[in-house]
């Protein structure tokens, strides 16, 4: 469990962070959302007690981060956006070198190289040098050195940054894996990232945090009413302007084939009377909601 | 945990193409000046005798000038050596492993040291091993100085170790790094041509040079005075370091 309270951190007269408060259940894993500069990186490395914070509170599976370093630190597994590793050495001796530093007992450690090198797909690969490994592999290389201990909580900042689309797939794979097994916290730009694994979202912008839930209850919060895509065979900017001048339809924005609508509720009739008038256009598809992408860029211009 | 660090950085200098070129060319140095200390100090000896003059003791004629040559040798090429300590963790993106491991920062200090001081001095006292061979092999050579001589060597690497940990430091480049720790041991290296006289330079010089507290061992002359400054130094400068690197958190 990963605990923030009224997180705060300042670089000179620049507020990275500030007054940054949420909670990552046990087993949860959350998306820290948010575009570059938003503070999820500080974030994160205040929370592996890598950097300090100007004021507020951080619990790693109960212990503080700054009281209790140790035993917090002990409890999670960091994986920055660059994976710290070191080129000369092995995979199974850098993996081992971590699960020395993160305490690992002797007697435990070569059970606990194995699994973590299973858990990444390094089996293959232990032997051979870090630093003459692809970045996909090297990512991997650093996931295993963060769970080398099996900590309760992971920290894993854009994990899937850089990567080649088959990398990202399998990156992704991974962290569904461990689902469940452990309390993951990842950062991420990537607003399909943030849907297709975390339970739970937290959009940051200029350091605060602008909106928490699931997607659906994020969508509901930004959003207010429902959200239609119409997918039509005639022209976009006469169907918007014709549901435009509809009652219970807020907001019509045409687009390339399509038009988005946004209503005032979610109630049937309402979507009923915008399909019927869009069946005039040539109505192929009506689904409903945006995509977390529209929330998204919604949040941030509120905090804007 | 220190031991460990120590074993991962002795470990990284083994494999470092870099730090191999440096021992090589120390070594190759190190034994051209063996080459040329012994030579002069044969001739002399032969002039000498030819003289019939008592012979050159060997202590002021051999080990003192080898210590010398060494320690100069050190001044020279431990900031290439340690130039990378903490800067390359900076560089290559490792300090986050470090930091967010249940360590404390003064094991990684500490550790660091170690590994660095273990791999400069089986360079040194290998590499050096030529002299001591010869003279047992050769001839009787008083060994309590040659002792004292191997016991300066060690403490200036620590000390220079210390000064390059903490320069390291201090920069993020590895350039700067070398050039602070260059700058500041030959400065309190060079400090000694000020002890002769009176007044307050004088007095700085006579306590704070370097060579000052290092050159006795090389005459097989073991002052606590000086291994206590040596001992000091090398505290206050892993002491700054440990400082530095808690500091990190806070940039």
């Amino acid at each position: 469990m990963i605990e923030v309270d009224a997180l705060s951190r300042r670089f000179g007269n620049l507020v990275a962070v500030d007054e940054l408060s949420f909670v990552v259940e046990s087993g949860e894993v959350m998306g820290l959302l948010g575009p570059n500069g938003a503070g999820k990186t500080t974030t994160l490395r205040i929370l592996c007690g890598c950097l300090g914070a100007t004021s507020g509170t951080v619990r790693i599976a109960g212990h503080d981060i700054t009281q209790a370093s140790r035993a917090a630190r002990a409890a999670l597994g960091y994986l920055p956006e660059k994976p710290p590793i070191y080129d000369e050495m092995s995979v199974e001796d850098f993996v081992d070198h971590a699960a020395r530093l993160r305490g690992v007992a002797r007697r435990d450690r070569p059970t606990a190289v194995d699994r973590a090198l299973t858990l990444t797909d390094l089996s293959k690969a232990r032997g051979r040098i870090v630093g003459h490994l692809s970045k996909g592999y090297r990512q991997r290389v650093g996931l295993a050195q963060a769970l080398v201990h099996s900590p309760s909580v992971l920290v894993l900042d854009e994990p899937t940054s850089g990567l080649d689309p088959s990398q990202v797939s399998s990156m992704r794979a991974l962290i569904r894996e461990l689902r469940g097994e452990q309390t993951i916290l990842l950062s991420t730009h990537l607003l399909s990232e943030a849907t297709t694994l975390c339970d739970r979202v937290t959009i940051l912008a200029g350091g605060r945090l602008v909106a928490s839930g699931t997607e659906s209850s994020l969508r509901e919060q930004l959003l207010g009413g429902l959200a239609l895509r119409l997918e039509i065979i005639g022209d976009p900017s006469a169907c918007a302007e014709a549901l435009a001048a509809l009652a219970p339809v807020e907001q019509a924005t045409p687009g390339e084939g399509e038009v988005l609508v946004t209503l005032c509720d979610a109630s049937n009739e309402h979507r009923a009377l915008v399909n019927a008038e869009a069946t005039r256009f040539g109505l192929v598809s009506s689904r409903s909601g945006e995509g977390l992408e529209q929330v998204f860029l919604r949040a941030i211009e509120g905090a804007k | 945990m220190i031991w460990h660090i120590a074993r991962r950085e002795l470990l990284a200098r083994t494999r470092s193409p870099f730090a191999w070129v440096v021992a090589g060319t120390w070594l190759a140095l190190q034994g051209l000046m063996f080459t040329l200390i012994l030579g002069v100090y044969l001739r002399s000896s032969r002039e000498g005798a030819e003289w019939e003059e008592e012979a050159l003791p060997l202590l002021s004629g051999l080990i003192d000038p080898l210590y010398s040559a060494q320690s100069l040798l050190l001044l020279l090429f431990m900031p290439l050596l340690t130039m990378n300590l903490l800067a390359s963790e900076q560089r290559s993106g490792t300090l986050p492993l470090l930091l967010s491991s249940p360590i404390a920062t003064w094991e990684v200090i500490l550790g660091k040291w170690l590994g660095l001081t273990i791999f400069v001095s089986v360079l040194v006292f290998l590499g050096g091993a030529l002299t001591p061979i010869t003279l047992i092999v050769f001839g009787s050579p008083p060994l309590a100085p040659m002792a004292g001589a191997a016991l300066g060597l060690l403490l200036l690497i620590g000390v220079l170790g210390a000064l390059g940990l903490l320069a390291s430091s201090l920069s993020g480049s590895q350039l700067v790094a070398a050039v602070i720790t260059w700058t500041t041991s030959m400065g309190l290296w060079l400090l000694a041509v000020l002890e002769h006289g009176e007044g307050p330079l004088s007095s700085l010089a006579r306590h704070g040079s370097l060579l000052i507290h290092v050159r006795q061992f090389g005459r097989g002359l073991i002052d606590t005075g000086d291994v206590v400054w040596l001992f000091s130094f090398i505290g206050v400068a892993l002491l700054g370091a440990w400082q530095r690197l808690e500091s990190w958190r806070w940039r």
